[in-house]
C-alpha cells in the first residue's frame, strides 16, 4: 500500500501546503475521517433515540398513572355516594322508630314535654312576618336637577 | 461460486431491494403521504372516543341535614366473548353470585358474539364482590367479563316525602316534585370529552359542573309524622285516599306534605303512574265550606259585616234561581258572625256574598291568588279555576254557590295558602320548599316571600279570633289540649257529570296555632271517608292529633308557659 509521503517530489509548494494536501489524499486519512463522521452520526443518533425513549417512557409511565388516579377517582367518588346512601338508609326515619320502639320507647305526648322558665334567660323573640319590599320610587332625575343638588351641598357645605 | 450464480444472486439482492424500497417508500406515503388523513383517522377509532362525562347528580337534604335523595352505584355484568379465555370457569364462578343456570352463562359466553349482556343491574355489594375475584390472581379467570358502573338514585327514606321529591328516570332526567321542578340545577352541566386510551396521549378528564345540593324546608320528623297521621286517618275513616299539608305561614315554608296513594321512588318504574303525581298541588277539587273562610274575611274586609252583625238565618235562601239550604236543611235563626261559621251556614255564607256582589267578592277571591297557581317550587302544580262575571259559564248562581266553596276548583295547596293569610296577619307567603342551596362553596339561603296581602292586619286577627271562639263553643274535636287553636272543617260534595255524588264526601279541615302566634298550619283531607261524611268528625280529630305531634316536635311550648316564658322575658 504506498503512502506517497514523498515531500521533496512536490517542487514548488511551500510545506505546510504539501503537508495539508499530502494528508488530504491520504487514503486512509479519508476513510478515518469517514468513518469518525459516520460514528458521531450513528452515535447523535443513538443519544437522540435513547432520550427518546426516555422521554416517551416517561410519558407513557405517566399517562398510565393518569388513567389509574382517574379511574381510581371515579371508583372513589361511586364508594362515597354508595356510602352516603347506606348511612342515610341506616338513618331511615322508619328504621329509627321500629329500632326506638324495639328499646321500649315511645312517642312524647306534650303532656310528657316539661319546659322549665329560667329566670332571666330571654326568651326568643316573636317571629317577626317579612315586610314586602317598598316600591322604589320613580326615577325621574335629569342632568340639570342632579347638577343643582350638586351645587346646592356645595354651597351648604361652605 | 460461478458466473450463473453470482448473477442469479445480483437478481434476487435486486428484486429484495426493490422489494425493501417499495415498502420504504409505502411507510413514508403513510407518514406524509396523500393517506395521512385516513390513518389517523383510524388510529383515532382504535385509541380515541368520544365521551360524556356526567357530573354527580346533587343531593338533596332536608331542613336538618337528613339525606332524602342520594347517589348509589349499581353494575350492569356484561361479557366480551371472544376476550373470554376460560368459558368454564368463569361460567361457574359467574352464575353461583349472578345465581343464573351456568348453562346459560356458558351458552353467552361462547356466543362469539362481540356484547353479551349477562345481568343489570346488579347491587353494589354484588358488584365489588366480583371485582375482587376479578383482581385476584388466585380467583376465577374472569378476562372478558365486564363490569359497567350504572349511576342510580337512591331514596333512603323509601315512600317518605315521595311525591315532594319525585324520582330521577332511567334518561337521568328529574320528574315531578322537586327532582323534576330543579332538574337544570341539580343535574349539573356534562362535558362531552375526548377519552385517549393511548397512554402517551392520556390527559386528565375534564371536569364537568356539579350539580348543586339542595336543603330543602321539609323536615323530615314532621314529615314522617303527617304520613303516618295520614295513613291513620284513613284507616279509621275508611277514606280512599287523602292529603295533609303543613306549613309555616309566617314564612311560606312547606314543613310536610302527604297524599296517599304514594309511591317508592326507589321502585317507580312498577309503580301506577297516577300515584306519581303529587295530589297536593296537582288535583283540582271542590273545597266546601273551608272556603267560608275566604268569604267571611272578604266580608269583614269590605266592611259589609262586622263580628256582631247579625242576620236571621231562615235555612234557605235563592240566589240567581238556585236554592241554598244549610248543610243540614235547618233554619239557625237569628246569628252573629261567629255562629255563622261556627255552624258552617250556606244559607250565612251566600247573604254575605249578596250583600258584597260579584265585583267585591272576586276581586277578593283573586286576591287570594284562586284561579293561578301558587308557583310553589313542585313540578306540575294545577292552576284550579275559579268562574268570574263575564266568563261564558258563569252564573248568578255561582255567586251562591261559590261563598260556600262550590263551583270552584283548587288545589290543597292553594287552599291553605289562601288561608294561611288569615293566620299570618294578612300577609300570604309564597309556598315553598327549597331552604337552600349548597354549591359547595357558599349555601345560598332563600328568603320569604309575600305572595300578597288580601286583607288587612285587622280583619286577619278579627276573623283568626272568631275561629278560634267558633271552635272553642264548638267543643270541637280539633281542639289541641293546652294550645289555643283556630280552623274550620269542609264538607264538601263530589262533582260528577249531571251534578254531585250523592253517596261521598270530601272531608276537611284547615287550622293552625297557637292562635296567637301562629307557627303552623294545617290542611287535611280526606276524600270519600266511609266512617263519616263530615270534616268535623273525620278530619278534625286528625288535624288535633298532629298538632299534637307537631308541638312536640316543634317545640312549641303550651299557651301558659310561652306566656310565662315571655312574661319573665320582659
Amino acid at each position: 500500500m504506498a503512502t506517497g509521503l514523498n515531500l521533496a517530489s512536490l517542487p514548488g509548494m511551500d510545506a505546510y501546503a504539501q503537508i495539508k494536501r499530502v494528508f488530504k489524499q491520504a487514503p486512509w486519512r479519508v476513510q478515518t475521517q469517514v468513518v469518525a463522521a459516520a460514528a458521531v452520526f450513528f452515535l447523535v443518533l443513538a443519544a437522540l433515540g435513547g432520550l427518546y425513549l426516555a422521554t416517551a417512557t416517561r410519558a407513557a409511565t405517566a399517562g398510565r398513572d393518569i388513567q389509574r388516579l382517574e379511574a381510581e377517582k371515579t371508583d372513589l367518588l361511586h364508594e362515597l355516594g354508595r356510602l352516603q346512601a347506606e348511612v342515610a338508609a341506616a338513618q331511615a326515619v322508619a328504621r329509627l322508630e321500629a329500632r326506638a320502639r324495639e328499646l321500649g320507647y315511645t312517642p312524647a305526648n306534650p303532656e310528657q314535654v316539661e319546659y322549665l322558665i329560667v329566670p332571666g334567660y330571654p326568651a326568643a323573640p316573636p317571629a317577626a312576618a317579612p315586610q314586602k319590599a317598598a316600591p322604589l320610587p320613580d326615577y325621574d332625575e335629569t342632568l340639570a336637577s342632579w347638577l343643582a343638588g350638586r351645587l346646592q351641598d356645595w354651597s351648604a357645605a361652605r | 461460486m460461478t458466473d450463473t450464480v453470482r448473477a442469479r444472486l445480483r437478481w434476487v439482492v435486486a428484486a429484495l431491494m426493490v422489494g425493501a424500497g417499495l415498502v420504504v417508500f409505502r411507510l413514508i406515503s403513510i407518514q406524509v403521504g396523500p393517506d395521512v388523513p385516513y390513518f389517523n383517522n383510524e388510529f383515532a377509532k382504535i385509541t380515541q372516543r368520544r365521551k360524556q362525562f356526567d357530573p354527580p347528580r346533587g343531593l338533596i337534604f332536608d331542613r336538618g341535614g337528613a339525606l332524602l335523595a342520594a347517589n348509589d352505584t349499581m353494575y350492569e355484568i356484561n361479557a366480551s366473548p371472544p376476550f373470554v379465555t376460560n368459558p368454564a370457569e368463569a361460567a361457574e364462578a359467574l352464575a353461583e353470585i349472578l345465581d343464573m343456570p351456568r348453562k346459560e352463562v356458558v351458552a353467552s359466553l361462547t356466543s362469539g358474539a362481540p356484547y353479551v349482556l349477562l345481568r343489570r343491574p346488579v347491587s353494589a355489594v354484588v358488584g365489588a364482590e366480583l371485582l375482587e375475584m376479578k383482581a385476584d390472581p388466585e380467583g376465577p379467570n374472569l378476562s372478558g367479563i365486564n363490569f359497567d358502573i350504572i349511576p342510580r338514585r337512591t331514596y333512603p327514606g323509601g315512600t317518605l316525602g315521595a311525591q315532594v321529591l319525585g324520582f330521577v328516570g332511567g334518561d337521568g332526567q328529574g320528574y315531578y316534585g322537586v327532582e323534576g321542578f330543579y332538574n337544570n340545577m341539580l343535574a349539573g352541566r356534562p362535558v362531552v370529552g375526548i377519552q385517549r386510551t393511548v397512554p402517551f396521549e392520556a390527559t386528565l378528564n375534564p371536569n364537568p359542573e356539579k350539580g348543586v345540593d339542595l336543603i330543602l324546608t321539609i323536615d323530615r320528623d314532621i314529615q314522617a309524622a303527617v304520613e303516618h297521621a295520614l295513613r291513620a286517618g284513613l284507616e279509621s275513616s275508611g277514606g280512599e285516599s287523602g292529603t295533609i299539608i303543613v306549613m309555616d305561614p309566617q314564612t311560606g315554608e312547606i314543613l310536610g306534605m302527604a297524599s296517599w296513594p304514594t309511591y317508592d321512588p326507589n321502585n317507580y318504574i312498577n309503580e301506577p303512574e297516577n300515584h306519581r303525581i303529587n295530589p297536593a298541588i296537582s288535583s283540582q277539587y271542590e273545597p266546601g265550606s273551608v272556603f267560608k273562610v275566604l268569604t267571611m274575611a272578604a266580608a269583614l274586609e269590605s266592611g259589609v259585616v262586622a263580628p256582631d252583625t247579625v242576620y236571621v238565618d231562615t235555612g234557605v235562601i235563592s240566589v240567581g234561581g238556585a236554592i241554598i239550604r244549610n248543610w243540614n236543611g235547618g233554619a239557625w235563626g237569628p246569628q252573629d258572625m261567629t255562629g255563622l261559621m261556627q255552624h258552617s251556614l250556606n244559607v250565612g255564607a251566600a247573604t254575605l256574598n249578596l250583600m258584597m256582589g260579584p265585583t267585591t267578592f272576586y276581586n277578593y277571591m283573586t286576591a287570594f291568588g284562586l284561579g293561578r297557581v301558587t308557583n310553589v317550587d313542585l313540578a306540575a302544580e294545577a292552576a284550579g279555576r275559579l268562574k268570574k262575571p263575564g266568563d261564558p259559564d258563569w252564573y248568578e248562581s255561582d255567586l251562591g254557590t261559590n261563598s260556600f266553596g262550590q263551583g270552584v276548583a283548587v288545589t290543597s295547596l292553594q287552599m291553605i295558602t289562601a288561608i294561611s293569610a288569615v293566620a299570618n296577619r294578612g300577609q300570604m307567603m309564597q309556598p315553598h320548599v327549597l331552604l337552600a342551596v349548597d354549591d359547595g362553596e357558599t349555601v345560598h339561603r332563600t328568603s320569604p316571600t309575600v305572595l300578597g296581602r288580601p286583607i288587612s292586619e285587622e280583619t286577619a286577627l278579627t276573623l283568626n279570633e272568631m275561629l278560634a271562639v267558633s271552635l272553642e263553643q264548638e267543643a270541637s274535636s280539633a281542639l289541641v289540649p293546652g294550645y289555643r287553636v283556630a280552623g274550620k272543617t269542609g264538607t264538601a260534595q263530589i262533582p260528577i257529570p249531571g251534578g254531585y255524588d250523592p253517596s261521598a264526601t270530601v272531608a276537611a279541615f284547615i287550622g293552625w296555632g297557637p292562635a296567637d302566634d301562629p307557627q303552623f298550619i294545617i290542611l287535611v283531607k280526606i276524600d270519600k271517608p266511609k266512617s263519616s261524611p263530615w270534616g268535623s268528625v273525620v278530619a278534625a280529630p286528625i288535624f288535633s292529633q298532629l298538632a299534637q305531634r307537631l308541638v312536640v316536635l316543634m317545640e312549641i311550648p303550651p299557651d301558659d308557659v310561652r306566656h310565662a316564658l315571655a312574661a319573665a322575658a320582659q
